[in-house]
C-alpha cells in the first residue's frame, strides 16, 4: 500500500459515493487522480504549476474565434498584450523594476463598491396552489397500459415462474445496465416507469446503504404490472410493457387452479417468458423438485387457453453464475426438451443479471433481441393474424365469432 | 416577415448556473453592436431588475444571488439572430423548486404550461452536482479489480450496514432522491415532450456550466461537450439519440463568468473585463465561441 503521505490531496465531489469527502484516502483503494470524482486540491506550495495572470489572458485570448456569438463585434478582437513595465532610470545605477518591487496585489476585502446596485419592479411569477400532476413514473396500471397502446405499439411481456427465480432482479436489472451504458445495440429511448425501474434497482444501489445487493420481493397487488420501456435498434423505436407479478400467482395454477387477477396480464402477453431458477439446481434436494415445478407450470401454460396462438414463448434460465457447467448443461438440455413438447419455436436463453462475483450481467442483450425481434405481419401470417383484423375481414361474410367449445358443439348437431 | 414565436425554457436543478447564464446573455445583447449576430431587436424591454442585478455582481466578480423557491422571474427578450427574429421568453425558475415539483409529480401550472410552448429547452448541468449511478455490484467490482489492498472493514464501512430485510417497500420519494442525475434529466424531457402543444421536433441544448472546472480534471484533452454528456450522463445521451423525429439536441460547454469567483485570483484576473469577454462557451466540434452560441444553434435548426 502506498505511503499515505504520497497520496493526491483533495475532495471528492460524487455525493454519497462511497468514496469519502475531505483529504482521506480512497476507501475504494483507488488512485485518487485517475478517478474521476475526485477534484484535487491546488497545489498552493509550488508556484511553479500555477498558471501566471499572462498565460491566463492570452488564453482567453486566444480561444475566442473572430465572429464569435457574443453580441458584439468588438469583442472578437483579442485583448491586447499587457503593457510594458514602467522603467525608471535612476542616475548612477541600473534601471529599477519598481513592478517588481510591488508587493502583489491583495484582495480587497473591505472593498465597497459605490456603483449602486440596480432596483426596480420585478416581474415575478408567484406559483399558486395549483399544480398540475405529472405523470406517476411508476409501473403501469392496466388502463395506463391500455392508453400508452393506443398511442404507440408495443410487445407485451409476460414473465412466469415462481418467487425469487430472479424475474424483477432482471427487469431492475435492464435498468442498471442502461442507466450506464447501451445494451448492446439497444438504446434507452424512453420510458413511463422510470420511478418504477428505480425502484426496483433501489436495494442494488449504494444509496440504500446496503452491502450486498438484493431486490424487494414483489407483492401480489397484480394492479401495477406494467413497466414500460422503449428502446432504439437498427431498425428503429419499439416499446415493451414487461409485466412483474408476484410468482406465487404461479402456485395454484401449476397445479390446475387459476391464476386470479393475472391472468389477464397473460391473455393479452404477445412474449411470455418461462423462467427457470437455475441456482436451485444446485441444491441436489431441490434439483428434481425445481425441473419438475418449471415444467409442470410450462406445460399448463401451453395447454390451457389462456395464451394466444400467436403468442412466442421463451423459456429463461436464471443465475447462470451461480451453477457448475454440468448443471447448467443438463437445465438447457431439460428446457430443450421442453421447448420440444410443449413451445415449438420456443428459444431457450441463459441470464446472469448481477453475477455474484461483480462482474457484468450476462444474457440480457440476447433477451432484448428475442423479445424485440420483428413479428410476421398480419398480412404475411393470415392463421396468426390478430382477432380484431380476422373480425373485420369475416365481418361481410355474416360469419359469427364463437369460442372453439361451441362450435364443436354446433358440428356435432349437424352431424 | 411574419414574426415566429419561438420560447425557450431553461432548466435545471439547483445551482446549475443559469441565473449566471442569464445574467452575461442580458449583458451582451444589451451591448451588443448593431451589427453583432445576435442583439435585441427593438428598445429595452420593461421590468429588467433580474437580469440587471444578474449582471451587476457578474460584473464585480460575485456571485449571482440564488433565484428563491417557489417563485420564478418572468423574462421575455426580443432578439435577433442573424437575421431571424424570434422571441426568448422563459421563467427563470429556482432548482428547488422544480426539484421538489418532480419529487411529488406535480409541478405547478405556469411551468407546466412553459414546458408545453417549448421550442427548445437549455438543460442546465453543474458537474459537481451530477449525481452518477452507484451500484453495489458495481462499486464491489471496482473493489475487486483494485490492486491495493481493501480490508473487509472498510469495504462493510463503504457500503453501509447489510439490510436484512427487503420486504419493506422502498419510500418512492427517497427512492427518486437518490436516482442519478441522468434518470431526472430524461423525466424532465419526457415531461416537456408528453404534453407539448408546438409542431416539429423540441430542441434540446444541454449547457454544461463551470465547464472551466471539467477542464482542470482528468482526461486530457478535455472531452467535447457532446462526449462529456456520454460519459457522465449515458441514460440523457441515449435518450436524445433515439429521437431525431422527436429531438434534436447539442452540448455546450459554457464557462459564463470564465472562472470561478471564489478565487480571488480568478476574480482580479477578470473583473476588468466585460461579460462578454469572460464568457466561454464550447461547442460540439471544440469550437470556442461567445455566449449566445446555444441560441444560435436553435435558431439555426
Amino acid at each position: 500500500m502506498a505511503d499515505a503521505s504520497e497520496r493526491a490531496v483533495g475532495t471528492c465531489v460524487q455525493p454519497e459515493c462511497p468514496v469519502r469527502r475531505g483529504e482521506t484516502e480512497c476507501a475504494l483503494g483507488l488512485e485518487l487522480i485517475a478517478c474521476e470524482n475526485f477534484l484535487p486540491s491546488p497545489d498552493i506550495s509550488d508556484d511553479s504549476t500555477t498558471p501566471n495572470d499572462e498565460d491566463d489572458a492570452s488564453v482567453s485570448a486566444s480561444r475566442r474565434a473572430p465572429g464569435a456569438f457574443d453580441g458584439s463585434a468588438a469583442a472578437a478582437e483579442p485583448i491586447s498584450a499587457p503593457l510594458p513595465e514602467p522603467v525608471v532610470e535612476v542616475e548612477g545605477g541600473p534601471a529599477l523594476d519598481f513592478a517588481a518591487a510591488e508587493p502583489e496585489a491583495d484582495p480587497q476585502p473591505g472593498f465597497e463598491s459605490r456603483v449602486r446596485a440596480p432596483e426596480g419592479p420585478r416581474n415575478l411569477v408567484e406559483f399558486s396552489d395549483q399544480h398540475v400532476p405529472m405523470h406517476s413514473g411508476l409501473s403501469l396500471t392496466v388502463e395506463e397500459a391500455q392508453q400508452l397502446m393506443a398511442n404507440e405499439e408495443a410487445v407485451v411481456v409476460a414473465f412466469a415462474g415462481p418467487a425469487g427465480a430472479g424475474k424483477t432482479t432482471l427487469l431492475a436489472s435492464l435498468y442498471e445496465n442502461l442507466v450506464m451504458a447501451p445494451l448492446g445495440n439497444w438504446k434507452f429511448a424512453g420510458s413511463m416507469s422510470l420511478l418504477g425501474f428505480a425502484m426496483r434497482a433501489y436495494w442494488a444501489t449504494t444509496a440504500s446503504g446496503a452491502a450486498v445487493p438484493s431486490t424487494e420481493r414483489t407483492r401480489r397487488d397484480p394492479t401495477r404490472p406494467w413497466l414500460h420501456l422503449r428502446l432504439r435498434g437498427h431498425a428503429g423505436p419499439r416499446s415493451m410493457l414487461l409485466g412483474d407479478v408476484s410468482g406465487e400467482h404461479f402456485l395454484a395454477f401449476a397445479s390446475g387452479g387459476s391464476l386470479g387477477p393475472v391472468e389477464g396480464h397473460f391473455r393479452r402477453a404477445d412474449h411470455v417468458i418461462h423462467v427457470l431458477d437455475t441456482q436451485l439446481l444446485s441444491q441436489i434436494r431441490d434439483r428434481q423438485r425445481a425441473l419438475h415445478a418449471a415444467e409442470l407450470l410450462i406445460r399448463r401454460f401451453a395447454e390451457s387457453d389462456v395464451l394466444g396462438s400467436a403468442t412466442r414463448h421463451t423459456v429463461l434460465l436464471t443465475k447462470v453464475d451461480s451453477v457448475q457447467d454440468d448443471l447448467l448443461a443438463m437445465a438447457q438440455s431439460k428446457a430443450s426438451t421442453w421447448v420440444d413438447s410443449y413451445l415449438p419455436g420456443a428459444g431457450v436463453v441463459t441470464t446472469a443479471a448481477r453475477p455474484e462475483d461483480g462482474s457484468e450481467s450476462l444474457g440480457l442483450i440476447e433477451l432484448v433481441d428475442v423479445i424485440l425481434q420483428p413479428r410476421p405481419k398480419p398480412a404475411d401470417d393470415p392463421i396468426q393474424s390478430p382477432i380484431g383484423a380476422t373480425a373485420r375481414r369475416l365481418a361481410g361474410s355474416r360469419v359469427e365469432l364463437s369460442r372453439p367449445a361451441e362450435r364443436d358443439e354446433a358440428k356435432d348437431a349437424d352431424a | 416577415m411574419p414574426e415566429s414565436k419561438s420560447t425557450i425554457v431553461l432548466v435545471g436543478g439547483p445551482q446549475s448556473g443559469k441565473t449566471t447564464f442569464i445574467g452575461v446573455l442580458w449583458s451582451v445583447v444589451r451591448t451588443a453592436a448593431k451589427d453583432a449576430k445576435v442583439r435585441l431587436n427593438g428598445p429595452l424591454p420593461p421590468k429588467t431588475f433580474y437580469m440587471d442585478a444578474a449582471e451587476h455582481a457578474i460584473l464585480a466578480g460575485e456571485e449571482v444571488e440564488r433565484t428563491k423557491k417557489g417563485t420564478g422571474e418572468r423574462i421575455k427578450l426580443d432578439l435577433l439572430v442573424g437575421d431571424e427574429p424570434f422571441w426568448l421568453e422563459h421563467i427563470d425558475l429556482a432548482g428547488e423548486t422544480l426539484e421538489t415539483a418532480l419529487e411529488a409529480r406535480r409541478i405547478p401550472e405556469d411551468l407546466a404550461q412553459e414546458l408545453q410552448r417549448a421550442d427548445c429547452l437549455l438543460l442546465f448541468v453543474h458537474p459537481d452536482k451530477v449525481r452518477r449511478p452507484m451500484f453495489i455490484h458495481a462499486a464491489n467490482r471496482r473493489m475487486i479489480a483494485s490492486p491495493v489492498l481493501v480490508t473487509a472493514t472498510e469495504g462493510e464501512a463503504v457500503a453501509g450496514e447489510a439490510v436484512q430485510a427487503t420486504d419493506g417497500e422502498a419510500d418512492p420519494v427517497n427512492v427518486w432522491k437518490s436516482a442519478p442525475t441522468s434518470v431526472h434529466l430524461v423525466d424532465l424531457v419526457q415531461t416537456a415532450l408528453r404534453d407539448r402543444t408546438r409542431q416539429g421536433p423540441l430542441s434540446v441544448a444541454v449547457v454544461i456550466s463551470a465547464w472551466d472546472l471539467i477542464e482542470q480534471l482528468p482526461p486530457h484533452p478535455t472531452p467535447e461537450p457532446s462526449e462529456w454528456v456520454r460519459r457522465h450522463l449515458a441514460l440523457l445521451h441515449q435518450f436524445l439519440e433515439s429521437g431525431p423525429d422527436v429531438v434534436r439536441w447539442a452540448a455546450f460547454g459554457v464557462s459564463a463568468q470564465g472562472g470561478d469567483y471564489s478565487d480571488p485570483k480568478t476574480v482580479e484576473r477578470l473583473v476588468g473585463l466585460p461579460c462578454a469577454e469572460r464568457a466561454i462557451v464550447v461547442t460540439e466540434s471544440g469550437a470556442v465561441d461567445g455566449i449566445a452560441a446555444p441560441l444560435a444553434w436553435f435558431a439555426k435548426g
